[in-house]
């Protein structure tokens, strides 16, 4: 009888055993990824958030016509190249003739211009349809206008076209447009109404053409994905790639409990955590190229003058503000454009009180107090805000509110000012293009037609000499409107997974991943 | 006659004599004029960023409890933290009676529509999950420290309602009563005089009790960032740094006093709540009960009503 008990437990603890090695009793290479937030959708043009958590599964279901790089540089992925065409209007992509969705049939240039055309159908309920908008014969919002030539067509079978409303190099298109950019698997949409898309069986165990391919979903908890073997850049060096949605600030010590593989973007870590991963024994290296932008939001409704907006500018102390933020990460800004890219505004910062005050003085500040909101991880720096602010005589008051609220509170008006950061982009109109037009008047400016202008003839300019000389003039603009202030650039550190080779950790934060590189190592 | 004059000592006496009880007290009071007179006799200043120390520098002679994560005073915001979590505690504790005492009195007394309206009400509301209330109507509200005084105030009468209404439940149907009102005595008067006079020693022992649970509830709305506006300081908002790993393992001197000073708060609270409770009570008064006073006390009936 204790024989038979002792028999009993050692089983019970050898399958324990096998249970908490996961897939590696079996010899499977799975990878554990986390994530802090849960996709909303696993259709890419049916998500309300646009968020890059959901971008970055689309990335792995589907593919894109390029991957873009931390430094703005692009490597071939669906497309194997591009060249300009039509005098600038036009980008002609060689698709990859080896290319093929996951059900086996080859991606063509006829899937892109039929996806395109279902998307940009009126009666379609794309969300993201904007991404469109740049293409000949559509409207504002990307919709398809009656009559016109749509600007995607599919030349021959592997060769794209895509006609643009405004002359646009292939490099512009791409940084700006390639991760809202996915091919559909049209062939099984054949005979669907439009109106219908969204709401297809196809979209719960979806067919597409990417790196990776859909296995089982948790819906908002838990998606298992398989390696693509088949995948035109290679085949990933797993088996099975487990996304789960973990708390963001679990995420490091899951790491380093062995119970993660990597996490979303790219490891990325602060510097305090930085030094807990280091002792935990993981590797961390230091990002290469900006991964955020830091503004002041500023509602010029409620703050009309040019010169206490310059004032407030003055006020900050951007070179604390951004060691409290980045910790010697990070340098201060006087313009949006991202440092590295080749674009310079040929504008300095620094720190002027008694400038400020004399500035406050000839824009008639009144002494009322202004709202400051921030989400309640900046509140710190919020609070730093306000004793700058204050030595210059301005008076704050501050709002700890969720990022949902503060962008929906400065498009309303509620706010005076908040604090918000961005991923930059290497165009020169990364930022301001999209918050300067009446759909998206954020910072609530009294007239557009000056920043309208400067951004067209900008995105019209074709020279790099001439576009430079006129982002320097729009930059000097900015600076004289002071409609936002920059506050400053900073790169992130990257932990290094513990169990997978090959990461590109900095353009993880550019909504890609180079998953067909990664080779899984151990556990 | 009034009990404390019966037994010869006055409830306040009998608490002092209470060891333990004045022990509390005494915390609590020694608590309460160091947030109320270091700030200026130190020149503390909680707003203030001190660069030159730095951010996040250790305990220094400067800085005795070091500085935080934009170089601020961290002795200076513990004490400015106490005067918002005990006042924020105290206040909403004295809401709490002012409204649970009349209703409870009314829902007792005049029993009927008055009975169901005013126990239902406090049915619904003590049926929703406490925190998750609060957190929905000080989002609402907005964070201010007179917002949660208000709303855990306002949401904290159902237990001393409920203390209120079963003592009067007894208490009307006592002799003394039915003669007053068989005189033509005016409901009001009755309940001042007659009722409310034996059926508020409960309440004084749980007005401690739910002072310590709203420092607890500040704390925890200021921990999930929704309680004091920034850059004002709270024992929650401070203890708020240790939700950052290197903070909690790096960094004790930023979380361990406002922990700390909670903890013991809270304890002294108890303690004074334990010790009210035996100075008001008559059996634990009455040497032949002592010895069943003394099974019991720990969790006497009275006031395990409200934990």
């Amino acid at each position: 009888m204790k024989k038979l008990f002792t028999l009993v437990l050692a089983l019970l603890l050898a399958l324990s055993l096998a249970a908490c090695g996961g897939g590696a009793g079996t010899g499977e290479r799975v990878v554990r990824y986390g994530l802090s937030n849960a996709w909303d959708s696993l259709m890419p043009y049916n998500s309300p958030s646009g968020s890059n958590y959901s971008r970055i599964i689309y990335d792995k279901l589907y593919d894109r016509l390029a991957y873009v790089h931390a430094d703005g540089t692009l490597d071939p992925r669906g497309a194997a190249s591009w060249e300009s065409a039509d005098g600038g209007y036009a980008v002609l992509f060689h698709l990859d003739e080896g290319a093929a969705f996951h059900d086996g049939t080859p991606v063509t240039a006829a899937h892109w211009a039929d996806t395109i055309a279902l998307l940009t159908d009126p009666d379609c309920p794309t969300l993201g349809r904007g991404a469109f908008a740049v293409l000949a014969g559509t409207d504002d919002n990307g919709a398809a206008v009656e009559g016109e030539t749509l600007g995607a067509e599919a030349v021959d079978t592997y060769t794209l076209k895509l006609t643009f409303k405004a002359p646009t190099t292939p490099e512009d298109f791409l940084l700006d447009k390639n991760r809202e950019y996915y091919v559909l698997p049209t062939h099984l949409l054949e005979g669907t109404d439009p109106a219908e898309l969204m709401t297809l069986e196809l979209w719960e165990a979806p067919i597409g053409s990417g790196p990776c391919k859909f296995v089982s979903e948790t819906p908002g908890s838990q998606l298992v994905l398989e390696a693509n073997g088949d995948y035109q850049l290679g085949a990933p060096g797993f088996d099975r790639l487990v996304i789960t949605v973990i708390d963001k600030s679990n995420l490091l010590t899951s790491l380093i409990a062995g119970d993660l593989d990597y996490y979303a973007f790219g490891g990325n870590v602060s510097v305090e955590d930085a030094q807990v991963a280091r002792e935990a024994g993981l590797t961390v290296v230091e990002g290469t190229v900006p991964n955020y932008f830091y503004e002041l939001m500023l509602n010029n409704e409620t703050i009309p003058s040019a010169q206490v907006r310059r004032a407030i500018d003055l006020a900050l102390d951007k070179a604390t503000l951004c060691f409290q933020s980045a910790q010697g990460l990070g340098e201060p800004a006087a313009s949006d454009l991202t440092p590295g890219t080749g674009y310079d505004s040929g504008l300095t910062w620094s720190r002027d009180v008694e400038g400020a005050k004399a500035l406050l003085e000839q824009g008639g500040y009144d002494g009322r107090t202004y709202t400051l909101a921030c989400t309640s991880t900046r509140a710190g720096l919020a609070a730093l805000m306000q004793q700058e602010l204050a030595e210059a005589g301005i008076s704050v008051v501050i709002e700890t509110v969720d990022s949902a609220t503060l962008f929906a509170g400065m498009a309303d008006g509620k706010y005076d000012m908040a604090i918000a950061s961005h991923t930059p982009g290497a165009l020169p109109l990364w930022f301001t293009e999209s918050r300067f037009t009446q759909g998206n008047n954020i910072f609530h400016v009294a007239d557009l037609t000056p920043y309208a202008d400067f951004i067209a003839a900008i995105k019209g300019e074709g020279d790099p000499a001439a576009r430079q000389a006129l982002v320097a003039e729009f930059q000097a603009f900015l600076a004289e409107e002071r409609p936002f202030i920059p506050l400053w650039f900073s790169r992130t550190l990257h932990v290094q997974s513990p169990a997978v080779d090959g990461i590109d950790y900095p353009s993880s934060t550019f909504s890609n991943e180079n998953v067909w590189d990664w080779e899984y190592r151990s556990g | 006659m009034r009990r404390g004059e019966r037994s010869g000592r006055s409830p306040l006496a009998r608490l002092l004599r209470d060891r333990r009880a004045a022990l509390c007290l005494a915390i609590l009071a020694a608590e309460l004029l160091a947030v109320l007179l270091l700030p200026p006799l130190l020149g503390l200043e909680p707003y203030a960023s001190d660069l030159e120390a730095g951010f996040w520098a250790p305990p220094s002679a400067a800085h005795p409890l070091g500085t935080d994560d934009v170089g601020r005073d961290l002795l200076a915001r513990l004490v400015y933290g106490g005067r918002v979590s005990l006042g924020v505690g105290l206040c909403s504790a004295a809401l709490s009676a002012l409204v649970g005492v009349p209703l409870g009195l009314l829902a007792g007394y005049r029993r009927g529509a008055w009975e169901f309206w005013i126990m239902r009400l406090a049915d619904v509301l003590q049926s929703f999950p406490s925190i998750v209330l609060v957190l929905c109507l000080v989002t609402l509200a907005g964070p201010s420290a007179v917002n949660l005084v208000l709303v855990l105030g306002l949401l904290g009468w159902t237990d001393i309602a409920r203390l209120v209404y079963g003592n009067t439940l007894s208490v009307r149907e006592k002799e003394y009563v039915l003669a007053a009102r068989a005189l033509g005595g005016r409901t009001g008067r009755i309940l001042r005089r007659n009722i409310l006079p034996n059926v508020i020693s409960p309440v004084w022992c749980a007005l401690p009790l739910r002072a310590g649970r709203a420092i607890l509830s500040e704390s925890s709305l200021s921990f999930l960032g929704v309680g004091i506006r920034t850059p004002q300081a709270s024992w929650g908002g401070l203890i708020q740094y240790a939700a950052s790993l290197p903070v909690l393992a790096e960094r004790p001197w930023v979380w361990v006093p406002p922990a700390a000073c909670m903890l013991l708060t809270v304890f002294c609270l108890q303690g004074v709540g334990d010790g009210l409770r035996d100075a008001l009570d008559s059996k634990i008064r009455n040497p032949s009960h002592r010895k069943l006073n003394s099974f019991f006390t720990k969790s006497g009936p009275k006031c395990d009503k409200i934990n």
